[in-house]
Formats: structure tokens, sequence, C-alpha cells
């Protein structure tokens, strides 16, 4: 430690001010020149690496450089108006600093390291990576041979600088490991001299670092994606992983990321980020479920910490179930998905949760027009073992109360969650994990309803325990036991007589083992097994009332067993080639108990065609399908800077969501595979281009891809799903096929954020042999969200320290909607035959909206911190139709739009952390 | 509109929209019927029009029967263009009928043969009051939900289609007594009055009841038809026939797909839209779709009335007259007729009380003292006082 420069200081020197937060030190150094006028002496190279935290307020120059200093291997001395930096040397001017040199001999190995310093020092020639690099820690003459020091430092992102929480750091041969913190801080305690540090981070290149410790000191370590962990597109994305890794129609978002969006209704959101990225799309604002590169929304797999949702919206759609503020990070696979996931057609949206901070406890929470949230991490055994409980809730009653208008008085509606997860080191090579999530959404409508239902109530809930565990350096693995459920209720009780409920339910419970095994540094493997069982209540509907004429019906329950084996590798052919080589293998069943109806050949199904009913006893095996499912994508690098990247996948889809809306509907219902519902198969070839530029400030990539679906469930017009005990009758399945070509555009630094363009097409066959089978002729027509164009724009700009602007711009081609092409009359009313489905657009959709976020000033004494976020929804006000429907009124037939926000919409919010 | 979220409907809004449908799908059309009831029974041909150019285009010439189960023929002769009308007969229950017909151009066509089933009477007709959201309005609006009950012991009839015939009574503040004709400014007592009147609608929307899923073969509290104070009609006295079809299945699932169409549009979960085929078919090409339904039917029916004084009820408002007609009786000379009738022309003549020296005409506008020119004076044939 440098603790005598004061002391040395007889001459009296400026005062500097300043606030740096992670600045690099040769800027606070620039900084100080020009304050003072005085001139520093040094060489560039020693300030690789060092970054420096820290508030001024007219503070004299010599205490300043002290802390600028502390931890570093760099002294000062003041001559004049000059300030000379040296290098491990102090320029000794007082006599009694000669004590702080060494006391004891040093040890012989290090001696000589610290003699024949370019033994360490680059002696391999300049190309070396930082990995063969020394660094000195400490002050050399500070360092006693046999005793120990503290390393301490930073763990970030090589490229973005964001810290990285819960990196693993440990000394190689050593016991000492520790994990990093929530600002990627680490302190290391270690013998002096020699060592190799090790950081290893879930979804990052473990990294190493060589080392020589003299004294304590400062080490900061950044660290790059790992191409295992397949492509983490970040905000501000890890460029060289864009270029290196195998994956594609990849995207990773961070819940830091929805801070920098505007928003709606002031709800951070991160599915909203999300719909930003290329491929990524909803129906219309509103609308729950999303359609990922031409696929249906009911083809994405959408996990939280493992546990797969159904339905991730709150309010129909207008939020996701997700409170940001739980929320660690997301990734979305549009393509090549890794095989360990559950197989959907489209993609995948692997969520996971915030672990707690195991040091201190850390609040968040945020008050916005609709909701108010607190999340609380709670430190339950020091370093070990921490909770974190989060909970949203709405008081929209109580707004809508307060709404002078009849129709919104007698509306309820509310949704609150819940977050938990707990995590529990038990040592090194033993986690446990537990998490669980709860949301609940209720509503009651006007009595428009008095032929429907009154009041709706659904609720996901999900918990998950795994078991990490690593048996050596080369293996390690998880076993998890996870639970799904996800269900809705109906009530109507206008009319005594008819007054019913109606539920929906659907539960999952899942056992899988996932190993990883690092037989090499060229390969990556990773095997698993899983087994899933599902119980699935389509529809039970009973009387609720003493008086209610409603008999109890049932529809019978659905149940399937599913049994998938998986095996990748990730292998480094080359300094050139990766490849990725994954296999699953899919085992469905359906089983019984079950009663399963036979229809005439030949016939369309339907009441009249069903011949016979055959009935299964409970366990009994009623369907099996099975298949192998191939991925495979490979990379090859043209340079340092770019390189292409083709891929293969098939999956295979065994459950299927019934809906005869556009969009997502809160009354859909999963349905099983069987003997008349068959999987879904879908076949995705892609290729990508990707290359970085502008020395990495810009990254950018082209992707194409052409799908290809089997038995893409569609619907009779007309169809009903609910309470149908003949569901196959409603249904129909038919090819389909999509393909596009998607630009990303990504910038990092001050002005930060992306642009994409993407042109998509997707359609579907509907082609039978009679006129209830036949869509659009049977021949191949666009899907309900077919949107050729999509622009994106998200930018965002940092004035400060606590000012931020972000503005995004969204375009999309309106989607396709059904016209009236006739009309005629039918017993005195006048109907409009509709044909050609999806034969035109409803107008483009454009919207831009922008926020700034600006955060209270950091006191170190204060108790919380907190920022505030304004933000306008739809600044241009434009009146984008979500749809497009028709109504004849005398005779005329009128075309109506309906607009969800047509007019610019703002919103404050208010967060704080404590 | 299911749905609705007040959240979004703080925000959101319906405009009209304007689009263009530039195609124009050709199609037959089918609109028969046989019923129970003894008379002449109807089947319309006509194809489809294009959007918005509401020219019927009849099909004529066509050779058109109806076939029952039994291979009874019934022809059915063209009266209008494109009305084809059987022999007066009755449908009997149980027993089956198939639409048959050949088009000028030999295309030939057939219905699936459907069993008429007796509809059970209607238990009773009731009111309730009610307030539903209106769309013109904004808001809710208060008003009288007529229900019916009905119920069959047999349990054959469980599927069911309503239609309703209203007439309300009108009376004007002032009934106009006199017919006044300006051209020589003179007026004569009216031989009929005009003070009373009475005014007729019937449904335009597809209303369906089920026993299916219900109990005791029983149905209860189906909503008919709802009337709005906001509206002149429950001013004074009210009738409504409700008008019971007993379908089968298939018949009533093919409406209530058309139900659907026509009301689901505005959610934000709209249906899909699409062609709905019917029971048709042509024989030689499956494939073509074909509009419209032969719809066989057992109907029974049954008429109540309702006064707005002797049902009061405590919430039901009582309907203004939907005209303003406070203080605009005018009391003249009979020398001043002429110049009132000058300013205001479409004042009538309501008394003329008979004392020459003093003002005893008395005027008032027409909207206020005769209702003949908006409604009919004549007593419909069902009308009980």
């Amino acid at each position: 430690m440098v603790l005598v420069s004061s002391v040395i200081l007889a001459q009296n020197l400026p005062v500097v001010s300043g606030q740096y937060q992670n600045k690099p030190t040769l800027d606070v150094i620039h900084d100080f020149e020009s304050q003072t006028g005085y001139l520093f002496y040094y060489q560039l190279q020693w300030f690789d690496s060092l970054f420096t935290t820290a508030t001024f307020q007219n503070t004299p120059l010599n205490e300043a450089l002290d802390i600028v200093f502390q931890y570093t291997p760099l002294n000062y001395h003041p001559d004049k108006e000059q300030i000379i930096l040296t290098y491990n040397v102090k320029i000794i001017t007082s006599p009694e600093i000669g004590r702080s040199v060494s006391k004891h001999p040093v040890d012989g190995s290090v001696e000589k390291g610290l003699i024949f310093e370019r033994e360490y020092l680059g002696s391999a020639g300049a190309n070396k990576g930082i990995e063969d690099q020394v660094f000195e820690i400490g002050n050399r003459n500070l360092m006693v041979t046999g005793e120990r020091a503290t390393l301490a430092g930073y763990i970030r992102e090589k490229q973005t600088g964001n810290p990285i929480e819960g990196a693993f750091v440990f000394a190689e041969g050593s016991s000492a490991s520790t994990i990093s913190d929530e600002n990627g801080f680490y302190s290391l305690t270690l013998p002096n001299g020699k060592e190799k540090v090790i950081v290893q981070y879930v979804s990052m290149k473990a990294t190493s670092r060589r080392i020589v410790l003299f004294s304590s000191g400062q080490l900061n370590i950044d660290m790059e994606e790992d191409i295992i962990a397949l492509m983490e597109v970040t905000i501000n994305a890890d460029r060289d992983q864009n270029v290196k890794s195998t994956q594609m129609g990849m995207s990773k978002i961070s819940a830091k990321d929805t801070r920098n969006m505007p928003v709606v209704l002031g709800e951070k959101d991160i599915m909203k980020v999300a719909t930003t990225m290329p491929g990524v799309q909803t129906v219309g604002e509103g609308a729950s479920g999303y359609n990922v590169r031409g696929g249906k929304s009911d083809q994405n797999l959408i996990q939280l910490n493992g546990a797969n949702i159904y339905n991730p919206a709150h309010f129909f759609g207008f939020f996701s179930i997700f409170n940001s503020d739980a929320i660690d990070n997301m990734e979305i696979y549009k393509s090549s998905v890794p095989v360990q996931y559950d197989s959907r057609l489209s993609s995948v949206f692997d969520i996971q949760s915030k672990k707690a901070n195991t040091e201190k406890f850390v609040g968040v929470g945020g008050i916005s027009p609709i909701t108010s949230k607190l999340n609380l991490e709670i430190p339950i055994i020091k370093d070990k073992a921490g909770l974190m409980v989060g909970g949203r809730t709405t008081y929209s009653n109580w707004v809508l109360k307060k709404v002078n208008n009849a129709n919104f008085r007698e509306n309820k509606v509310s949704f609150a969650d819940f977050n938990l997860r707990y995590d529990h080191e038990f040592n090194r090579d033993n986690f446990l994990t537990i998490s669980g999530y709860f949301s609940k959404d209720k509503f009651r409508l006007p009595s428009d309803t008095l032929f429907s239902f009154s009041e709706f109530s659904f609720t996901n809930a999900n918990g998950s325990v795994s078991w990490n565990k690593r048996f050596n350096d080369k293996l390690n693995g998880k076993l998890s036991a996870i639970g799904s459920s996800y269900g809705y209720n109906l009530l109507y009780d206008e009319s005594e007589y008819n007054a019913f409920k109606q539920d929906f339910g659907l539960k999952e419970y899942t056992l899988r083992s996932d190993m990883n095994f690092y037989p090499s540094e060229e390969h990556e493997i990773q095997f698993g097994l899983i087994s899933k069982y599902y119980h699935i209540n389509p529809g039970h509907r009973y009387p609720n009332d003493a008086s209610s004429l409603i008999i109890p019906q049932k529809t019978e329950d659905d149940f399937g067993l599913e049994n998938a084996l998986y095996i990748s590798d990730q292998y480094e052919l080359g300094p050139n080639i990766s490849i990725y080589g994954g296999l699953r293998y899919n085992l469905f069943s359906r089983i019984g108990p079950g009663s399963m109806y036979g229809y005439t050949e030949g016939s369309p199904r339907n009441a009249v065609s069903l011949t016979d009913t055959t009935t299964y006893s409970p366990g009994q095996f009623i369907k099996s399908y099975h298949g192998l499912e191939p991925r495979l994508s490979a990379r090859y690098s043209l340079d340092d800077q770019a390189s292409i990247k083709v891929g293969f996948s098939r999956s295979r889809q065994n459950i299927h969501a019934l809906s005869n809306s556009a969009s997502l509907s809160p009354t859909d219902i999963w349905r099983l595979s069987g003997p008349h519902l068959l999987p879904q198969i879908a076949d995705q070839l892609s290729a990508g281009y990707y290359k970085n530029i502008l020395s990495k400030q810009l990254e950018a990539s082209v992707e194409v891809y052409y799908k290809k679906v089997k038995n893409l469930v569609d619907f009779k017009t007309g169809a009903e799903f609910l309470l149908n005990n003949a569901v196959e009758t409603a249904i129909l399945q038919g090819p389909g096929k999509s393909y596009g070509v998607e630009l990303m555009v990504k910038k990092s630094g001050k002005l930060n954020g992306w642009l994409n363009y993407t042109y998509a097409r997707t359609f579907i066959q509907l082609d039978g042999n009679y006129p209830e089978e036949i869509v659009n002729n049977g021949l191949f027509f666009p899907t309900n969200y077919d949107k050729p164009h999509a622009l994106n724009m998200v930018a965002n700009y940092k004035f400060t320290h606590r000012v931020s602007m972000s503005t995004n711009f969204t375009f999309n081609s309106g989607r396709p909607v059904t016209y009236p092409v006739a009309s005629y009359d039918f017993k005195g009313i006048q109907i409009v035959h509709y044909s050609d489905r999806n034969a035109y657009r409803i107008p483009d959709y454009i919207r831009m909206d922008i926020g700034i976020n600006i955060e209270e000033a950091h006191k170190i004494e204060k108790l919380a911190h907190s920022y505030w976020s304004f933000s306008i929804y739809n600044l241009l006000g434009r009146q984008n139709p979500y749809s497009v429907f028709f109504d004849i009124k005398k005779g005329i037939v009128n075309g109506y739009q309906l607009i969800i926000f047509g007019t610019p919409i703002p919103t404050i919010s208010y967060n704080f952390r404590f | 509109m299911l749905f609705i979220a007040p959240l979004w409907l703080l925000t959101s809004c319906v405009k009209p929209f304007d689009y263009e449908s530039v195609s124009y799908e050709k199609l037959i059309v089918v609109d028969g019927s046989v019923t129970d009831v003894e008379k002449p029974h109807r089947v319309k041909l006509q194809y489809t029009y294009p959007i918005n150019q509401n020219s019927i285009m009849p099909i004529q010439n066509a050779t058109v029967w109806v076939q029952d189960g039994k291979g009874n023929r019934y022809p059915f002769m063209e009266s209008e263009k494109g009305e084809y009308l059987s022999a007066p007969f009755a449908g009997i229950s149980g027993e089956s009928y198939q639409l048959h017909f050949t088009t000028t151009d030999g295309k030939v066509y057939e219905s699936s043969a459907v069993t008429l089933k007796k509809s059970p009477p209607i238990d009773s007709i009731y009111n309730r009051y009610a307030e539903l959201p209106s769309d013109e309005l904004h808001r809710n609006e208060g008003g009288l939900q007529f229900f019916i009950d009905t119920h069959d012991d047999k349990g054959e009839a469980r599927h069911f289609r309503y239609e309703w015939e209203d007439t309300y009574l009108i009376r004007v503040p002032y009934p106009s007594n006199f017919h006044y004709y300006p051209e020589n400014n003179t007026w004569e007592m009216r031989e009929e009055q005009v003070g009373t009147c009475y005014t007729s609608s019937q449904s335009t929307r597809i209303i369906l009841g089920n026993m299916q899923g219900k109990s005791q073969n029983r149905l209860a509290e189906v909503p008919i038809h709802f009337v709005s104070q906001e509206n002149p009609t429950l001013r004074n006295r009210y009738t409504i026939l409700i008008r019971q079809y007993s379908l089968d299945e298939n018949t009533y699932n093919y409406y209530k797909k058309i139900k659907e169409s026509i009301e689901s549009g505005g959610s934000l979960f709209d249906k899909q839209q699409g062609s709905i085929p019917g029971n048709i078919e042509r024989t030689d090409n499956p494939r073509e779709p074909v509009l419209g339904y032969f719809e066989v039917a057992g109907i029974t029916e049954m008429r109540t009335f309702f006064d707005y004084t002797r049902d009061l009820k405590d919430k039901l408002k009582k309907p203004v007259f939907p005209y303003y007609c406070r203080d605009q009786l005018i009391l003249t000379t009979n020398d001043s007729v002429a110049y009132y009738y000058n300013q205001n022309r479409t004042l009538v003549v309501v008394n003329d009380l008979g004392m020459p020296f003093e003002p005893s005409m008395e005027l008032a506008p027409r909207e206020c003292a005769d209702c003949s020119y908006y409604a009919s004076t004549k007593k419909p044939d069902f009308w009980v006082d």
C-alpha cells in the first residue's frame, strides 16, 4: 500500500474536483492535468486495466492521488508543477520510509522472478494473449514473502464494461475462492508470489490471469461471452461473440436493458424489449403471444428458471407477467435451438430470475400509474445463501372507480404476481436453487356478457428445485424437478337458472438431469434425460347456483408422457471452424384414461361421420409419436472480424394451443397430440454473415432462414373448442412455410442501441375434400401474423451519469385481414360473406416512443437510490389499428378499425433501491 | 365484445375504416324453409351481390322441389323473381325433408335431409329491468329485457332459434281532429283519428337457445329482446310476439356460426372470418361453396302485452315522447291560422273550439299532433287494448 505519500509532501498542492464512476484512470489523470495545470509523467502501458471510482470535492491533489493509486503499483512524486509517476518504484525523499522495505528474505523463486523480470513478463513476444501475460499486483516494495495479500477488483464484461455478478473466482491449486457481487467486485486473499487466478461464469468464457502478487492490489478481469453458451447478444453486445459463436438467431436481454427503453404505462417489460428484436413480433399492441420467425404463438417455449409458462400475459397482453425487478436476463433462441430445451417449433424464451445478494440486503421498488412493486434480496447465510422475493400488484380497481363512467365502474380488473428464488451454496461444488412463481389475473366485465360469462381469472404457478454439482473440472451436472401449471376459471352469474362455472387446467411435471462434460479444450459435450408428465383438463362446466339448470359437463382429460434424450457437442475444429451438433430423441405418448372417436374414412370429421368410440384404461398407451430432432450449426471465421454460419434444426411439438381468434385469447385451450391431432414438425435452415466494423463499435449481421412446417394447427371457420369432446372435428392441420431475411446493426458506446430490418413471410395451406376443410381454394395463404416488413430502432443516449434518454421507433406492415367479398340476405338479415382469408392488410403500424430516466444524485449516506422515469408512448399519436371489422348498418357494409393506443400516452414512474 | 379491458377502453376507440374490397365472389345463396305450419312454404334462390350494391340477383327459372323421407315430392313454383312457393302444406314432425333444385344451366344442388322437430310451447314471456352498454351512448342504458322459458318433457327438441315482432302504441300530446287545406285556408273535421298509432319492428339479429348441457329439458331466462328506455317504445302499451323455431343440431350450429361472424367484431379477440357453408351441396362438385340453409323447423309462438303504467317498475324511467312538444300548442284566432302556417308549414290544426270572436284555434307541430306520417293509424288485428 502506498500510504506514505502525503507525509513526504511539504509543498502545498492545488485542489481537484470530480466524480468518477469506473473511469479509466488515465482519463482521471488527464482531468487532473487540466484542472491543476500540473504535468504528469508516466508510461502509457501502466494504465492498462486501471479504473477509478471516486468523488472529489476540492480535494488536495495529493489526497486525490492517494485514492486513485490505492491498490495499484503506481507511486507518484510531486516536483514543482510536475508529477512524476513511477511503476513499483518509490522515490524516497525521506529516510523513515525505508521501513516499508521487506524485512524478510524473499522466497527464492519469487525473488528470481523479481530479478529476472523478463522471465515472467512477455518473454514470448508481443502477440501473446492477455491470459499469457503476467500482471504485477501491488507494490514490489511491500512484498512480504510467505504472507498473504488481498487481490481485489472487478469482473466485467469485456465489451460493455458491465459488471458480472456471481462470477466464480479462484486461484489454481488453492482452496481460496469467491463470487463476485452485483458490482462485479471480488476479493481473494492469496499467498504472495506467482498465482494463476481463474474466473468462471455461466454463459461466459472462463478466463485466467497469471499474476505475481507482491502486496494487496487491484486486478480487474474482463470476461468474454462463451461460444458454448451460444451467442448472447446483449444490448451492448459482445461483439466478438456475434462473429465467433456458432449459434445463430439468438438474442440476450438483461433486465437492466428494460430501463433503456420507453415504456407504456410505466411498466418496464423485458418482453417488450424482445419484440424490438428482428423476427419477434406480436399481432398488435395488447395482444398476448409472440410470433417468432413466422411461427404461431403456441410454438414458443417460455421458461422461467426452467419452468414452462403457458400464459405470459397480464391484462390480456398489455404487460408481460415478468416483473422486471425480479428478472436477471432472458435469452431468445430463434433458430438452432440447443437440444436441452423442450421442443417447440419457433423459439425459446429462457428467463432467469434474479439471484439474491448473499452479502447485503437489497430492496428495489417502484410505483407507476398501474402497479406498485417491491423486490427484496435477503442474505440468509453470508456468502452462502440468499433469498429473493418479489411482488407486484395493481391498483387498477381503484383507478377504475375514479373514472366517472358507468361502464367502468362495474368493471374489476386486477393482477398480481410473486417471484421467489432461494440459492444455497453448500460448497464450491454443490449449489441448490429453489424457485417459485405465481401470477393471477382477475376481471369482471360489464353485463353485455348476458349471453356469455361475466368473471374471468387465470393463474400461472410453477416451481423448480435444481441441484448443481461439479464432479471435477471436466464434468458437472444438474438435477432438476420442475412443476408448472396454468389454468383459468370463468363464471357466469347474471341469470340464476343459467349460472355456471367453467375451468381449464394444465399441469406439467418434469424430472431432468443435464450434464456438461469438457473432455478437452476443443469439446464441450452436453447430454441429458428429460421426463415429463402432462395432465390437461380441457374444460369442465358446472352449475353455480342451486336453481341453475346447467348440467355438469366435462371434456375428458388429456394425459401424456414425454421422454427425451439429448446429446450435443460443441467442437472447435480449428482456429476458424467451430461446429455444434446436437441430437434429441423425443418419445411422446398419449395415455389413458380416455376415449377416442373413429370417423368414416374419406369423409370430413364431424358428428355425421363419427363411427365408434374406443375407451382406454388409465395408463394405457393410446398413441405414441417419436422421432429424432437433429440440430447442426457451424461457423467459419473469414477473419478476426467476420464470419459466416449455417444451421439446420428440426423440432417436434406435441402440445398445441387451440384458438379461433387472431391472437392468443384467454379462453384458448391447450391439448396434447393424439390419434387425430398430429405432432407439429418444423425444419429450419438458416445462414448468416456477421461482421464487426469500426473497431467493433458496430456489429452487423445478416441472417436468412427458411422454415417448413408439417401439421400446422388451424381450424374450421366458426370452430368451437371449448367443451368440445370431439375437438378434432373443429381442427384442420396443414403444411406451412416461412422464410425471411433479418438485418441487424448494433452500436455500443455513449450512444447505443440497435437498428434492424426484417423481411419475412409466412404461409399456411388448408386443403381438403369438402368446403368446410378448404380455405382459399386449398392454396397457400398468408397467416394472421404475416407482416412482411418490420423495422425497429432503439437508441439510448447517456447525457450524464444521471440523465439518459431513450427512444424507439417501430414500423410493421399491417397484418392480414379478411375482407368481405359479397353480401346476401338470409332470414331477413343481411349477412356479409367473407372469403379469401387474409387477402388484405390493415394499415401499417408506426409508433415512436421516448423516455427519460433521471437518477437522483448519488450520495453515500443516502438511504435509498432512486430514479424517475418519464415516458411518452406513441409520441406521434398515430392511430394504429389493432384490427378491422365489418358491420352492416342500414344495408351498408361499414368498415371499422379498433385502435388501442391512438393518442400519446405520457407516464411517470418512480423507482427506488435501498 | 367479450373482453373489454377497462384500461384499454380508456384509450382505445373504434373508428370508421375506409376499405376497398375489389373482389367479388358470386355464389348461390339458398334461403328456404319447411315448417309445421299449414301454408305455402318458400325457397328463395339468389346470388350474392357485391358489397354495398344491394341489387338482388335472383336465380330464376330453376326447378325446385322438396322431397320427404317417404318419397313425396312437393314442387315449388316461382312466384316472384327467385322466390319459389309450394302449395300449402304442413310439415310433419319426425319426417325428414330434403331440398332439390336444378338451375337453368343444368347444375344440380341438394340439401342434406333435415328432420322436422316439433317445437314445445313457450311457457312464458317475462321481463326484467336491465342495464346494458350502448354502443351509441358510450354508457349503460336501462331498459326491459324480455326473456322466455320453455321446456320439452320428451326432450326431443333441444335447439331453438327465436324471432320476435313487436308493436307499440304512440299517443301524440295534441291529437289533431281537423285537416287543414292551406290552398284555401280552410279546415274540416278528420274522418279518421291521427292521434293514436302503432309501430312495428322485428328481430334483425340471430337469437338462439339450446338445452344442451341443461337439466330438466328446460330453458329458462333466454334473453330475446332488450328494449331501451331511451326509446319511446315502452311509453305506452307494448306487445311482443316471440316465435320459437325448433331446429336440429346441425341447423343450430350453422346459425351459431353466422351469429358469431356477425357479432364478434371489435374485440381484442376477433374470431377469424371466413366462408360459412350451409347444408346445400352441388352434387357433381362438392367443392363449390353454397351459402344459406334449408331449414326445417317446428314453430310455436306466444304474444304478451306490457303497459308502462300498469307494469311500472321501480327502476324503469318512463320513456319520453321522442319529439319536443311541451308548450308547442298555439292558441290563436281563426284569421291568424294562415299566418302561423306560413311561418311554419309543419303546423297542423288540432282543434277548432268554435268561438268566433276569441282565440279558438289550436295549432301544433305535426309530430306532436299527427302520428300518421311516421306510424300506422290502423290498429293491428292482434292488438288488445
